[in-house]
């Protein structure tokens, strides 16, 4: 385990580019999935998520719990998406854009197999509320567990449990075929 | 029931980009160099912060020394005592023979020596007993 994020915060507060290239890496997935579920647009998502770390490290004299660090990341990520949303209208296109939007393929039929597979996980997610997006991607992408997720995302963790719990079972049905589930 | 949630994972990774080693370090180097002007500023207003700080850290370094400076002054008063000390037999000693060589009572030269004040009865006893003067 490196330096707590208190203490990263801190070294980056004095410019330290290090320390806060490590709180990049260490909070970016986190900022990124925020976005993702409130988007539904990866490219969009991660434009926003770029924002947000700017924006962190340029109001960092504002964190006031170094130590939650990630939490206020999340906010900020999700007041960007928020703005983004508002001002692109990009939702009502959603999922087909963000697919159009994604990076060139250096490997035409496997990248084609896994934007096909993008697109059904985006069109599965889209049917979820965006908390639900929220909890399931920090769970399932970023590896959380329920009380990290909850203290991330100021929510009482059985309330987390829960909307995991609709989260997957809603994906399940919706993406069965593609897992080959039912 | 996360036991069991963790155990079964729904596979999202298709949507991470991050999982990606090389898209991971492209997009931390864009944060970084997007955000190079700002930490530059904070490393600017950090060293003028340091400036500040040793400015008013001068006071501090004053004010630690001011103890060991007084103990300098104390150990110099006690060395100059010791040392007026240490000198004043030998002034006693010439005090003693330029006495001798004016050839003052005896008496007289005690009061001198002792650089005591006489008393009115010192001085009718002195020139009553007649003690060599």
């Amino acid at each position: 385990m490196g330096e707590t994020d208190a203490i990263l915060v801190q070294r980056s507060r004095r410019g330290d580019a290090a320390a806060f290239e490590e709180l990049v890496r260490r909070h970016m997935r986190k900022a990124y999935l925020t976005a993702l579920a409130q988007l539904g647009d990866v490219a969009a998502a991660e434009d926003v998520t770029q924002d947000a770390l700017i924006a962190a490290l340029e109001r960092l004299d504002d964190c006031r719990e170094p130590e939650h660090f990630a939490a206020w990341l999340i906010r900020i990520a999700r007041n960007k998406a928020h703005n983004y949303r508002r001002r692109e209208r990009v939702r009502s296109a959603l999922p087909l854009e963000a697919a159009d939007r994604l990076p060139a393929a250096s490997d035409p039929s496997r990248d084609a197999s896994r934007e096909e597979l993008r697109q059904h996980l985006l069109a599965a997610l889209d049917t979820l509320t965006e908390r639900q997006r929220e909890a399931v991607y920090l769970f399932e992408v970023e590896g959380l567990r329920h009380a990290e997720i909850a203290e991330l995302l100021g929510l009482k963790e059985g309330n987390v449990r829960y909307h995991v719990f609709q989260a997957r079972r809603a994906l399940r049905e919706k993406l069965g075929g593609v897992y080959g589930e039912g | 029931m996360e036991r069991d949630e963790l155990k079964d994972r729904i596979d999202l990774s298709a949507l991470d980009p991050f999982s990606d080693p090389a898209r991971r370090d492209a997009f931390v180097a864009r944060v970084l160099d997007t955000g190079a002007l700002e930490l530059v500023r904070r490393r600017r207003s950090g060293a003028t912060e340091l400036v500040w700080n040793a400015g008013t850290s001068v006071f501090a370094v004053m004010a630690g020394w001011a103890r060991p400076a007084l103990a300098a002054a104390a150990l110099a008063v006690v060395a100059s005592g010791i040392a007026l000390r240490a000198a004043r037999p030998q002034e006693q000693v010439a005090e003693s023979g330029l006495l001798e060589a004016m050839a003052l009572p005896t008496q007289v030269q005690e009061w001198l020596t002792q650089e005591r004040t006489p008393t009115k009865a010192d001085l009718i006893l002195t020139l009553e007993g007649g003690t060599g003067w």
